[in-house]
């Protein structure tokens, strides 16, 4: 968490990740270029780096993809998701340097402007053998780009969560189109059925991982489920539906509850139950999978922090979740789905006093 | 069960040791699978042709210009270039993706000239890079005799291959065709250049066509949605010393699959 938008707000683990990425990419392309003048001395030295970019960079693509998915299997992964924008713009920096080097390549020192060139030197858009792939490159860097420049905080925060997140799944797309180009262009190329196995191996592997992710997340939604009904118990006030046993969440941890439209992280801290939108004010990240640390709830994806019992990020910081009254009966806890405005307070239930 | 409560929090200086070992195992593992996969990648592209752009390596050669059909230095030096014996014909090309053509009055056709530039050559086959030209002993426009039709007798050919810039494909960009230079070939003709015929037979061997119209006339832009794929096509090919000039009958130019080698158009 920061308080000022500084271009970079450098912490020990940020250095260490971002040490070890131009690590990678250093080897990576060192590695390449060795290798490639061994086996094949002839090649150009430009067709040389377009190779090694354009390898690099998609397979960076899907390191980031993967990551994601990765996380939702186990939490221990979490350091890698942490700075992955500086892995995605490491990666849009590279896809950039692949991309001028060809159009430098292909279409510069020519009869028309190289931006011309790419988009008339070839206009078979109605094959798919011929289809012009660099164009779906261009397109691919263009929406990494535009992902890139708006990867820093300022820019999430000024579009808001779901803007930001919107634009950001794009990613989707520019990978559909980044294999579509890879498909269209090199490999039909080079026909080596190992250079297409990697391809296909790359897109079962990122598509095994999100359906598979998707999958374990369907069941614990489902899980999380609550009837919307409201409880006919007497002794509950009006408006509560029943939630849970409050022995069913571990101390200092939580409880997610998708009641209707609601989605709910219910917190057992203390001898207290709090409830707060689930879902947190930065990036989306599920507060329910969180912890309660120095009384405060944590995000587990980049530890943002806010007070359970009305929702704020402690001061000076000033993000505010919605929160819910929760009722605690015996050793049953209802919630009230109805949310109030973001930061309200609202006094946790109490769970001594009910039993 | 300890691994269960640890908590990672990324702006704290240090991780919980489970998530700084797993992290540590999955760096372990990238780091150790990178050189396999780079291997891979590598080792299995189809492999580069052997030939050459002596950039940076300015030659000069002496010998008779000939602009039409093609613009060709046909050398008169006793010493070999890259292997070639005079009577040896050079395809001269201009800066970038540009052709190489002279001012008929300033350079008329059969003169002596001298042309400085950077050599670009394949499998027999020469090009040079032109840098500059000078003249050396000049025809009058009437003396040059340059045909621009093919000579009676030449033999009539079906051929089946892809069509590149000669540019690229001896030398300067390596690989010159197929699907990811098609864009750059087509600026190349658009550019002058003229375009390229590869063809490969039963037992695998290439050989090389220059391309003209029936006349000798540019085939830009109309061989545009053909450059970089499979062609068939037919026309009277006629030796230029180590190269081949076919004149395209126009007509019988059909995208084909390049590998079916039985396949093509059927000649008059």
């Amino acid at each position: 968490m920061a308080l000022s938008y500084d271009p970079v707000h450098w912490t020990p683990h940020k250095r260490l990740y971002d040490r070890i990425l131009i690590s990678f990419i250093g080897v990576y392309l060192l590695l390449f270029i060795g290798l490639q003048s061994v086996f094949h001395p002839t090649c150009t030295i430009e067709t040389t780096l377009i190779r090694a970019t354009g390898t690099l960079g998609f397979l960076m693509l899907h390191l980031i993809l993967i990551i994601g998915p990765l996380c939702r299997f186990d939490r221990r992964f979490l350091p890698l998701l942490y700075n992955r924008r500086h892995f995605g713009v490491a990666m849009f920096l590279v896809a950039l340097m692949h991309g001028i080097l060809n159009l430098f390549q292909f279409h510069a020192l020519g009869n028309v402007d190289p931006m011309v060139s790419l988009f008339t030197s070839n206009t078979q858009y109605g094959s798919l053998a011929r289809f012009p792939f660099q164009s779906l490159g261009f397109f691919a860097l263009l929406i990494l780009f535009l992902m890139a420049a708006t990867s820093h905080d300022f820019w999430l925060k000024n579009l808001g969560p779901r803007v930001w997140k919107s634009l950001h799944m794009s990613v989707y797309f520019a990978y559909t189109l980044l294999v579509m180009h890879v498909m269209l262009g090199v490999i039909q190329l080079e026909k080596s059925p190992v250079l297409i196995g990697m391809v296909g191996l790359g897109m079962f592997l990122v598509l095994g991982f999100h359906v598979a992710a998707a999958m374990k997340q369907h069941k614990t939604d489902a899980a999380s489920e609550r009837d919307a009904d409201k409880t006919s118990n007497p002794q509950v006030p009006e408006g509560f539906v029943y939630a849970c046993e409050w022995s069913e969440i571990a101390m200092n941890k939580a409880k997610m509850l998708i009641i209707g439209k609601e989605n709910i992280a219910l917190f057992r801290y203390e001898d207290k139950v709090s409830a707060v939108h689930n879902l947190c004010k930065h990036q989306n990240g599920p507060l329910s999978e969180g912890r309660i640390i120095d009384g405060c709830i944590t995000c587990p994806w980049h530890g943002y922090q806010y007070l359970p019992e009305n929702g704020q990020s402690p001061p000076p910081f000033t993000e505010k979740l919605a929160t819910y009254d929760v009722f605690v009966l015996g050793s049953s806890v209802y919630i009230n789905p109805s949310p109030f405005p973001e930061g309200t307070a609202r006094n946790p239930a109490q769970i001594s006093m009910s039993i | 069960m300890q691994e269960e409560e640890e908590f990672y929090i990324g702006w704290l200086a240090k991780a919980p040791p489970s998530f700084a070992r797993r992290t540590r195992q999955f760096i372990l593992v990238s780091v150790l699978s990178l050189p396999l996969l780079i291997c891979g990648l590598v080792y299995f592209q189809k492999g580069f042709s052997n030939g050459v752009f002596e950039y940076g390596k300015e030659t000069s050669l002496v010998g008779k210009f000939t602009p039409s059909p093609l613009p060709f230095l046909r050398l008169t030096d006793k010493d070999p270039v890259y292997g070639q014996l005079p009577p040896c014909s050079i395809l001269l090309v201009g800066m970038g993706k540009h052709g190489f053509s002279a001012d008929p009055n300033t350079i008329p056709a059969e003169s002596t000239v001298r042309v400085d530039g950077f050599l670009i050559y394949r499998d027999g086959k020469i090009a040079l890079q032109v840098k500059n030209i000078a003249l050396l002993d000049k025809k009058s426009p009437e003396e040059g005799n340059s045909p621009s039709r093919p000579a009676p007798g030449s033999t009539s050919v079906s051929l089946r291959g892809e069509i590149t810039d000669p540019k690229c494909f001896l030398g300067v960009m390596n690989p010159g065709e197929g699907k990811p230079h098609q864009d750059c070939a087509v600026r190349c003709l658009a550019g002058g250049i003229p375009p390229l015929m590869k063809v490969r037979d039963e037992q695998g061997k290439d050989s090389y066509y220059l391309l003209v119209g029936e006349n000798g006339s540019p085939l830009f832009p109309f061989l545009q949605p053909y450059v970089g794929s499979g062609v068939g096509l037919c026309g009277l090919v006629q030796a230029h010393d180590n190269w081949n000039v076919l004149y395209v009958d126009t007509t019988s130019v059909q995208r084909i699959n390049k590998y079916a080698l039985d396949a093509g158009p059927m000649c008059h």
